[in-house]
């Protein structure tokens, strides 16, 4: 008997010693909050932010919690700004520099609960956190330099584009040159006649066609003409939003609207009203069509409008008293 | 007599594309609008026979995604796909969206009348491949399907994570693509080969 009370208490002197030589802090207690192990690194952290030992688990953890910042110079921190915030977990910034994390968890075994208090020092892993977040938000910038620089190519490319095609004429009209010049140093015009006329035809209708600028008709004139050749007229009332995406994103509404008036309702008037204040725009599209609808199932085209509203912050509603009526929120100040 | 509607939003080209199926005297332009947005609320007034399709059009609106409503609507009007630009997978949405023929403004041998006049007649014109580019040290055909996914993410401002999840493969799969990439262009960074990419209009993400 005295002999397996000594190695009772050799055993127990050696775990303590493994536990108190792990670098870490570790603490075990009860489900009340009694300890029942704790190592010398854990008890010293303690010691540092509560200025004592630990006596119970529960409120020691409380306490904890209320901590911002202590006389030793201890204080609380965060990982990264944007990081979760965890009930679980607390950060703290030692008056040597090093930073520990503190972790509650419950263990389980046998249906005896356990609590775990750890402290692990990650000062390394929170300074190559901090580093990431910053490459990240260097990443960030970068990106959004990138998609500026798209925007320029794709609108330098429209110009080149302009240009190819003014080359492409300006080209044939040299060709017809250089070809009349060699049928007259050749005394061969009367044979080349035929090829001639209809290669200078060609390129005087080409340049005949090059038009003066290159701006186009406005998305309202173009979508007005549409509407009149599929015999429906449209009446916008009130002021559109300014800019894209918001304009564009009217259209599409305004598009869908036509597009299933005509279709299921045989309207041939759409109206569309706007009215605008704190950076939404609010627009109801109603037409005289048949008002027998009372309810809508949408299908592609409602849907992936409504997809494309939402994904801006736009909210669609469609009502159907006496006839169907489409109502949409649109903020006008949206990612482009 | 073929009713058609022209959907261009360059006016230069639009009114060379008119004159040359004009000259034909067979075609009849109902319309030419500028975005492809407008064009499957024209077809339903019942009156158009062939719709001749830009797949960049005025306010960034895909020909490609009009065509596939006008085909799922009414599938009985034929459709020609046009473009001036070289991208690689134009041809295959072209087909996905039930297209009767495509034609490269600047690279087709065909002029678009002849296309047009075939196509009504029942046949399917189309080019065999996109035109081919040099990106960096490389040629477009040298990129795997999986580099083009990668390089279209990256056209599209993602960053390497973002790519991993809409790809669903790892960061590090994608960093391999990446580098996989550079080694063929020869680029030093990715900035390089987007403005590369985009500048040759090899991809173009909003189509």
């Amino acid at each position: 008997m005295r002999l397996f009370n000594k190695d009772r208490i050799r055993l127990s002197r050696a775990v303590r010693e493994a536990i108190d030589s792990y670098p870490e802090g570790l603490c075990f207690s009860s489900e009340d909050g009694k300890p029942i192990l704790v190592n010398t690194q854990m008890n010293r952290l303690i010691s540092l932010l509560t200025g004592h030992t630990i006596i119970e688990t529960v409120h020691l953890w409380n306490e904890l919690s209320a901590i911002s910042e202590t006389s030793s110079g201890c204080k609380r921190i965060t990982m990264t700004e944007n990081e979760a915030f965890d009930i679980n977990k607390l950060i703290f910034r030692y008056p040597d520099g090093k930073i520990w994390r503190f972790e509650k968890s419950v263990l389980q075994s046998d249906g005896q609960i356990t609590i775990q208090l750890k402290a692990d020092d990650i000062t390394e892993l929170t300074s190559v956190s901090r580093e990431l977040l910053k490459n990240n938000q260097k990443l960030a910038v970068m990106n959004k330099r990138q998609k500026a620089l798209l925007k320029d190519i794709v609108e330098i490319n429209r110009d080149k584009e302009f240009l190819a095609a003014k080359m492409r004429i300006h080209d044939e009209f040299g060709r017809c040159l250089v070809a009349t010049k060699k049928a007259l140093s050749d005394h061969s015009i009367a044979e080349s006649m035929d090829m001639l006329v209809s290669g200078w035809r060609s390129a005087i209708q080409g340049m005949s066609v090059i038009p003066l600028q290159q701006k186009e008709t406005s998305p309202e004139e173009e979508l007005r003409k549409v509407a009149s050749m599929i015999g429906c007229r449209i009446n916008m009332i009130g002021e559109q939003p300014k800019k894209n995406p918001a304009l564009n994103l009217l259209y599409a509404a305004i598009r869908e609207g036509l597009t299933n008036a005509v279709r299921h309702a045989g309207a041939d008037e759409l109206t569309v009203e706007l009215t605008r204040g704190n950076g939404f725009c609010h627009a109801e599209i109603s037409s005289n069509g048949s008002t027998e609808a009372t309810q809508i199932t949408e299908g592609v085209g409602l849907g992936s409008l409504r997809k494309s509203l939402e994904q801006e912050g736009a909210v669609m509603e469609i009502k159907c008293e006496n006839g169907v009526r489409m109502i949409i929120d649109l903020p006008e100040e949206l990612s482009n | 007599m073929y009713n058609v509607l022209i959907v261009e939003d360059s006016k230069l080209s639009r009114t060379a594309i008119e004159h040359q199926l004009l000259a034909e005297r067979c075609f009849n332009i109902v319309t030419s609008i500028e975005s492809a947005a407008n064009a499957d609320i024209l077809c339903m007034g019942g009156n158009i026979d062939l719709v001749l399709m830009d797949i960049c059009t005025a306010n960034d609106e895909s020909g490609l995604k009009a065509a596939g409503r006008i085909k799922s609507h009414y599938p009985e009007i034929k459709l020609v796909m046009m473009t001036s630009m070289p991208e690689h997978s134009f041809i295959q949405k072209a087909r996905e969206s039930s297209c009767d023929s495509f034609w490269y403004k600047e690279h087709s041998s065909m002029d678009i009348a002849e296309v047009c006049r075939r196509t009504m007649l029942g046949e399917s014109i189309w080019p065999p491949n996109s035109p081919q580019l040099s990106i960096g040290a490389a040629k477009s055909s040298d990129f795997t399907e999986r580099e083009l996914e990668v390089i279209r993410e990256l056209v599209g401002g993602h960053t390497y994570s973002e790519i991993a999840q809409t790809l669903k493969v790892s960061e590090n799969t994608v960093k391999f693509h990446i580098k996989s990439i550079m080694q063929k262009t020869g680029f030093k960074n990715t900035l390089q080969l987007v403005a590369d990419v985009v500048e040759k209009k090899f991809i173009m993400p909003k189509y």
